[in-house]
């Protein structure tokens, strides 16, 4: 594998120790497959598919075809060829500018994620313990904030303890509740109940016919966005050459089977009206167990989902933040500052630098109704952000079975530039319905709606890393020696 | 170097599920049935019917929504919930982002919170009143 690693020089290199970091292979290639199923998939969505019955299964198959399969066969061919995750391979194909570009993107959609990820656990707790905590402003800042520092402090104590967790909360969170809700959906059709939703060939296709169909479907590819996301930790493993790709091939099938086979459940149990009714994630659960009269499962599970969505969200925190730190590093992108590491080898500044700002985004969404009302419009420019790393990501893939053809990968995806070009374009579909107006911005004019989404996708995108690449100064290189077995 | 063991870490996971899971089992309060709720019931079925809605069933509405609307019905209103509100009908995950709602989701909703909490029925007129619908469900 090519090793990113460099070699320590500069003043400023004295001014701050390199700390050691765990030399351990730390991640089993089970560990690996958990972990990026944390990342991406969840059963917290489920009764929203299962309004849609039998054609979820479309819904889900089609991005399944078209994004999953080259995103995950493309990062396992790259994860075993290249450590250091998405900017290393960007940086390989295209050029370290566009690693940069890469990982940044991948790093500034997160901003948004997390303060609407942890307005769902709040709004998950306040329905077990308090439902009328679930509108009180004050009530979910508390538990973002504060559920956001906790995971951040426990993320910093190393890249082990995240792969721990965030493997075991797949299991607890989704594998384990999402096993049981299909046990429940086959008992309930093995005694003789009719399913609530059609079973029929029909049933099949969903509503394709107009534009909130084609902005369904189309949305429903990034379903499957961060399969990527772990390759970062490559080196904790102790062959990703093999052990990678193996992970990557047992993720793909379980995401699918998590996203799919729970929803289709609930729609065998619990008919679309009632769904449509309810209203709420926990409220459709609790629909479900009511049927088999085990309504006191559902606090349970909501506790079981919360872990979930956290485990997931500290895979998250480890992963771009990490990529940041290796390029910035390596080339200088990054002011000493931000290059900083603790003993366990973590990002400690640039984690603190993303605990701040989002800290600030949690607090103006959950506080100030005016940002709650727009807050939407921030997860489409950010969505659109993202959607930049997957081009590269691909055509990087592309150009470097061009250019280096010979370079030792430990697995080589069958018809990769057939494979990468399906990726393309189904990113580029996916850009493209980024810009159609939501519900949310109701009658407001198609153009402002480009002009806002394509400015903020030029200011965050990428104005903001350009800045960073003008400011570098060629001190900053290496600044912090990068530690002989760092695990990115 | 090794990294460290976490052993308290997990304990302290550990524990603070359990007890949340168990005291969230203590603490989740049922539907009551009552005539009330047999009465709201057999309201929203009605108005749901005359809508060319599906309706639930009576005793499921009883059971989920008691007299009161239950949980569903809690501060429905609240521009918190809106933003909420965007995310529930898309994916989820990282990259989720908000969907076309269908005006059937919205309509059933309206007649919801006019049987179940006409108070708030205003505020979510005026929320919904500004958004842009489409069709995503097939007739059922």
């Amino acid at each position: 594998m090519a090793s990113t690693g460099v070699t320590a020089d500069g003043a400023a290199a004295k001014k701050i120790k390199a700390a050691p970091v765990p030399s351990a292979k730390t991640i089993t290639w089970l560990t690996m497959c958990f972990m990026t199923v944390s990342a991406v998939a969840s059963i917290r969505n489920t009764p929203s598919m299962a309004v849609y019955g039998l054609a979820c299964i479309f819904l889900y198959l089609l991005p399944a075809i078209v994004f999953l399969l080259p995103t995950s066969l493309v990062a396992a061919e790259l994860a075993s060829g290249w450590d250091g995750g998405v900017y290393n391979w960007v940086s390989q194909g295209i050029g370290p500018r566009a690693g940069f570009i890469a990982i940044w993107t991948q790093f500034a959609m997160t901003l948004t994620y997390y303060p609407s990820l942890l307005a769902y656990v709040a709004s998950t707790l306040a329905y077990v313990f308090m439902p009328s905590l679930a509108s009180n402003g004050v009530y979910t800042a508390a538990v973002i904030v504060i559920v956001y520092w906790v995971s951040t402090l426990v993320s910093m104590r190393g890249v082990g303890l995240v792969a721990k967790l965030s493997s075991s909360s797949m299991l607890l969170g989704t594998a384990i509740p999402g096993t049981a809700l299909v046990l429940l959906g086959i008992i309930y059709l093995v005694q003789g109940n009719p399913s609530a939703a059609p079973i029929e060939a029909s049933a099949l296709l969903p509503q394709i016919a107009g534009i909130a169909g084609l902005v369904l479907i189309v949305n429903n590819f990034l379903s499957y966005a961060g399969m990527e996301v772990n390759a970062v930790h490559v080196k904790s493993m102790a062959n990703p050459a093999k052990e990678y790709p193996k992970a990557m091939f047992l993720a793909m099938g379980l995401v699918v089977v998590i996203f799919v086979l729970p929803a289709l459940a609930i729609s065998w149990v619990v008919p679309s009206s009632e769904l449509t009714l309810t209203g709420g994630v926990m409220q459709a659960f609790t629909a479900f167990f009511d049927y088999f009269h085990v309504s006191w499962l559902t606090p349970i599970l909501g506790i079981m989902l919360i872990t979930a969505a956290l485990g997931g969200m500290m895979a998250w925190l480890a992963g771009p933040s990490k990529g940041l730190l290796l390029i910035g590093r390596k080339e200088g992108y990054l002011p000493p500052f931000f290059q900083k590491v603790n003993p366990a080898g973590i990002q400690v500044n640039i984690l603190f630098a993303q605990g701040i700002i989002v800290t600030i985004i949690a607090l103006l969404f959950a506080l100030v109704p005016d940002v709650s009302s727009v807050y939407w419009i921030f997860s489409v420019i950010t969505t659109q952000v993202y959607l930049i790393m997957y081009f590269l990501m691909f055509i990087s893939a592309i150009r470097l079975r061009r250019s280096q053809p010979d370079h030792p990968r430990g697995y080589r995806a069958p018809i990769l530039p057939v494979l990468a070009t399906v990726g393309l374009v189904s990113a580029a579909c996916a850009f493209a319905i980024g810009f159609v107006p939501s519900s949310q911005f109701g009658d407001g004019s198609t153009a402002l709606y480009v002009l806002i989404v394509g400015g903020g996708l030029v200011c965050l995108g990428l104005l903001a890393p350009f800045l960073l690449l003008w400011l570098r100064k060629p001190a900053w290189k290496n600044a912090v020696p990068a530690p002989d077995d760092d695990e990115g | 170097m090794q990294e460290k063991s976490h052993s308290w870490v997990y304990i302290v996971i550990i524990v603070v599920i359990a007890a949340l899971m168990v005291a969230g089992a203590v603490t989740f309060g049922e539907e009551k049935e009552s005539q009330e709720a047999h009465a709201k019931a057999k309201e929203l079925i009605a108005k749901l019917n005359a809508a060319g809605l599906a309706a639930p069933s009576e005793a499921a509405a009883v059971r989920l929504f008691g007299a009161d609307g239950g949980r569903a019905a809690e501060r429905a209103d609240n521009a918190l919930l809106h933003a909420q509100f965007a995310w529930h009908l898309g994916t989820s995950g990282p990259a989720s982002r908000p969907v076309i709602i269908d005006p059937d989701f919205v309509k059933a909703a309206e007649i919801f919170l006019s049987v179940y909490a006409p108070g708030q029925l205003a505020g979510f007129r005026d929320f919904v009143k500004g958004l842009k619908l489409g069709s995503t469900t097939k007739d059922q």
